[in-house]
């Protein structure tokens, strides 16, 4: 398949919010409540149309618990994106996430666009944090915000396309420098070359690219 | 075959699984009180409707699959998802069963190590798919529950020495390509015997069939060897197994050809490799197998293409060979005629095959589920209870601990028998321990476990409502349980009572080894302990045995796993300075991307099952206690030209690497982990302890 971008994004919040769930119902659209869990890392990939644009996602899934955090910071290198997930029902995957919004600041890079997910809305009857809390916390940190359910589906395509959205205005802005990958944004074949320089704000024609 | 174990039989009232599987966590006990001893023969009369018995209610046939419908416990979890099948070439996987029959049996053949003791054992031909194995096996001298207790045989067999190593004359499981002739020897008195010559030149003791029965034997052997007789002795005859004569050459050919690919055209008759390029002394097997397959004619032709069509990856010019080696003539041949092997020949690879290294290690094509290249015969079948007896002293010590542990990683335990074996590999109950010792460390650590569990239970409402340490712990338990191995059988469908022992299991290990508490991957490590030991208490000191070993890859600073990382990077670096130049170029060699591996074991890279042969061999240590690690390097060597001509990054690698799971050939990796293990030597091991790793 051809693309004019690719973009890396990671997943990540404290464990059992969601996060493969998430990535599961985005990349094959379907829910699986039994599944196991997440040991390091997993990966899944989706082609998704922004102004007519093909691009990639290329999305890491990362284990939520605490004790592999020291290994799976190394994943977070050169990510466009990031989803941070936490799960309405449990209050205290909410308190968390400053610690997890402070991890991703510290080893990822400073651009990175961060879309923060209240996952599991479909849960009404068990919900432990209000949409405005969410909200809220968004908007003091200066993230996108919405609720998703990896259950029904609901919102979780949006989440992965504004946050690629957001990526792609900052690419039209000038933000990144697209031919340096540390950004986590690679230009497909034939839309100016991988690994050539493409000045920013300069968006190259999308072309064919049979890479990955 | 039935009464060989005239010992108990242990079956829980239920007839079902012995595992304590209340489903109200408040009234469940690992108690053993449920158990009853029942007679074998009154245990084979009810096999019907006690199909969940314990196994072992018959005498087993080494590599036998159990009747269905008798000692099989819970069969249907057997059948898991991905078992192994035999692939098309008829070759099987280790630690498969397969199409495996037992296709001649004669009791009461004796081998006579003095004039006036005698070992009674039986004897049988065994086919596995195509090639035909051997075995004596001396009779149990007791019967072994599964549990441990062990009861001496009445008796009614000649007294034997205690002095004497039964098990030293045991023939395991042998494949009769490595018998090169049978001497038969009718005494005026006394019973007629058969002396063994192997290929390698040893003759084992005599077999004396007390009444009769060598024509018998003689007769079943023809029907699948061919044994010509010797013209200058008449009671001599040569064996030629001609089975499979394809088969045959790929086992001689297999350690050449994996050194240095498939002969080139045109080779000579004669055609030997390099003596220095050879592991282990295996030379002039090597040179032998040559020979053999050129006398094949057609069939080498198939060897030569097979040899062709499988993928070349490269170990490059090793540290640990000389630079003549690496241009020696075996090598030259290789790249002239084994350079089509590339396993991605693509021109946006950065160096030509040539230019990668001058020696391959050929290694069977990374096709998922198959398309297996040159190996051997298949491993002899895996070791069943009754052979297993056969490693016992009449107290029920383990003799012979090397021989089993090489038994063991060579070709896995039989699932009737490795809640038994399983124990000793872990540590759990100590090899020189006898049957009467295990039995009372079995009944006072069943009290121990109870005692701990009790700690859990006993915490009321109200004192966890003021223990958020404990809710904390006791939810990640919770969370984690219900995604553990939920496809297999065992632990599928809602509510499902195994499900509910693992939490317990693992919750009072948390209190057990309270400093360490609950990680994630421990449910992986403990899931398949409990599917084996259907108890339990058993589960958690087999368990607590299995984190003696691996609790450093939890502890949170991360250092057991980065002690295991550089282990892996070390042993890589002197493996393959080529993929490690290659890896620092990416800025990839912290191996982050080989962290699940090593954490669990490989536990999500295979099936279920293929993890229980798999766990066993690495328990085994047969050859090194980090067998693990070297798995890990042989897959990224395996590997290596298609990694360096793709130019991966550390995401390209880390993707690679998660993309592996369900995809590779266990049996390959084993085996070229064991090559790597031997050819890496001393300073294999040297590597792996200067990288912190106990020796």
């Amino acid at each position: 398949m051809s693309y004019a971008y690719l973009f890396k994004y990671i997943i990540i919040g404290d464990t059992g919010v969601g996060k493969s769930c998430l990535l599961l119902q985005f990349t094959d659209k379907r829910f699986q409540p039994v599944h196991d869990l997440t040991i390091g890392v997993e990966f899944g990939a989706r082609m998704i149309n922004i102004d007519g644009k093909q691009i990639k996602l290329q999305i890491w899934d990362t284990a939520g618990q605490e004790s592999f955090r020291s290994i799976t910071r190394s994943y977070y290198r050169g990510a466009a994106g990031a989803l941070l997930v936490y799960d309405i029902t449990r209050r205290e995957t909410f308190n968390h996430l400053a610690s997890w919004l402070e991890d991703a600041r510290q080893h990822a890079n400073p651009n990175m666009t961060i879309m923060l997910i209240g996952n599991k809305s479909d849960l009404t009857h068990r919900r432990a944090v209000t949409t405005e809390e969410g909200e809220q916390f968004a908007k003091e940190h200066g993230l996108v915000f919405l609720e998703t359910s990896a259950k029904t589906a609901h919102n979780v395509e949006e989440a992965f396309i504004n946050t690629a959205r957001k990526i792609y205005e900052k690419i039209e802005q000038g933000v990144f420098d697209v031919s340096n990958e540390s950004y986590g944004i690679k230009v497909g074949y034939g839309a100016g070359g991988a690994g050539q320089t493409v000045r920013p704000g300069e968006l190259p024609a999308a072309k064919s690219s049979s890479c990955c | 075959m039935k009464g060989a174990q005239r010992g108990p039989i242990l079956r829980t009232q239920e007839g079902q699984e012995a595992a304590c599987l209340c489903n109200d966590e408040e009234s469940c006990e690992a108690s053993d009180s449920s158990y009853s001893y029942v007679q074998p023969d009154a245990a084979a009369s009810n096999s019907s409707h006690a199909a969940g018995a314990v196994p072992q209610a018959q005498a087993r046939w080494p590599g036998v699959p159990p009747p269905r419908d008798i000692d099989v416990t819970d069969s249907d979890d057997e059948d898991g998802a991905g078992a192994a099948c035999p692939s098309d070439d008829g070759f099987s996987d280790i630690g498969q069963p397969g199409d495996t029959e037992v296709v001649y049996v004669r009791e009461a053949v004796a081998v006579w190590p003095t004039r006036s003791e005698r070992i009674v054992g039986r004897l049988s031909l065994i086919r596995q798919h195509r090639v035909l194995f051997l075995s004596w096996l001396p009779y149990a001298p007791g019967a072994l529950a599964p549990d441990g207790v062990f009861t001496p045989t009445p008796a009614d067999t000649p007294p034997v020495s205690p002095a004497r190593d039964r098990t030293a004359y045991a023939i395991h499981p042998l494949p009769l390509s490595e018998v090169r002739a049978l001497r038969r020897h009718t005494p005026a008195l006394g019973g007629q015997h058969v002396v063994l010559v192997l290929a390698s030149g040893l003759t084992l003791p005599p077999l004396t069939f007390s009444s009769g029965g060598v024509k018998v034997f003689f007769a079943a052997l023809k029907q699948h060897v061919l044994l010509a007789r010797s013209a200058g002795e008449p009671d001599t005859y040569l064996v030629n197994d001609t089975a499979d004569p394809l088969q045959r050459s790929l086992t001689s050919l297999e350690l050449s050809d994996v050194l240095i690919g498939a002969p080139p055209p045109g080779a000579s008759a004669t055609f030997a490799p390099p003596a220095g390029l050879m592991w282990g002394g295996e030379g002039e097997a090597g040179s032998r197998g040559w020979q053999l397959a050129d006398l094949l004619g057609d069939s080498v032709a198939r060897v030569r293409s097979f040899a062709r069509e499988t993928t070349s990856s490269l170990l490059a010019a090793s540290a640990l060979l000389p630079p003549q080696e690496t241009c020696g003539a075996g090598s030259a041949a290789l790249r002239n005629g084994h350079a089509e092997a590339a396993e991605l020949p693509t021109t946006t690879a950065p160096a030509g095959p040539g230019e990668l290294g001058a020696f391959e290690l050929v290694a069977p094509a990374a096709a998922p589920g198959g398309g297996d290249g040159p190996r051997g015969a298949p491993p002899p079948p895996p070791l069943s209870l009754e052979e297993w007896g056969s490693f016992l002293t009449s107290e029920g010590r383990v003799r012979g601990e090397r021989a089993l542990r090489q038994r063991v990683h060579e070709s896995g335990v039989e699932p009737a028998a490795r809640r038994e074996v399983w124990k000793f590999l872990l540590g759990f109950y100590p090899m020189d321990s006898s049957a009467t010792e295990r039995a009372a460390l079995l009944a006072s650590k069943r009290a121990e476990y109870g005692r701990l569990k009790e700690q859990w239970r006993s915490i009321s409402k109200a004192q966890a409502a003021r223990f958020s340490k404990w809710r904390d712990r006791r939810s990640r338990v919770d969370r984690d349980v219900r995604r553990t191995d939920r496809a297999q059988p065992y632990f599928a469908g809602e509510g499902n009572r195994n499900v509910r022992t693992l939490r317990s299991v693992l919750l009072t290990y948390s209190l057990y080894n309270f400093d360490l508490s609950y990680c994630q991957g421990m449910s992986d490590l403990a899931a398949p302990l409990l599917f084996v030991m259907r108890d339990e208490a058993e589960a958690f000191w087999c368990f607590a045995a299995l984190m003696d070993r691996l609790e450093a890859n939890f502890h949170t600073d991360c250092t057991g796993m980065q002690a295991q990382l550089a282990g892996l990077a070390a042993l890589v670096r002197l493996l393959d300075p080529q993929l490690t130049a290659f890896l620092a170029r990416r800025e990839a060699t912290t191996f982050y991307f080989c962290y699940r591996w090593l954490l669990i074991h490989f536990k999500r890279e295979f099936a279920f099952d293929e993890v229980l042969r798999l766990w066993e061999a690495l328990w085994a240590a047969a050859l090194t206690p980090h067998l693990h690690i070297y798995m890990a390097a042989a897959v990224l060597v395996t590997h290596r030209r298609a990694i360096m001509a793709a130019d991966l990054d550390f995401d390209g690698l880390l993707r690679f690497c998660i993309e592996r799971a369900g995809h590779m050939d266990l049996a390959h990796i084993m085996r070229t982990a064991a090559q790597l293990c031997r050819l890496a030597g001393r300073a294999g091991e040297d590597a792996l302890a200067a990288s912190g790793l106990p020796p």
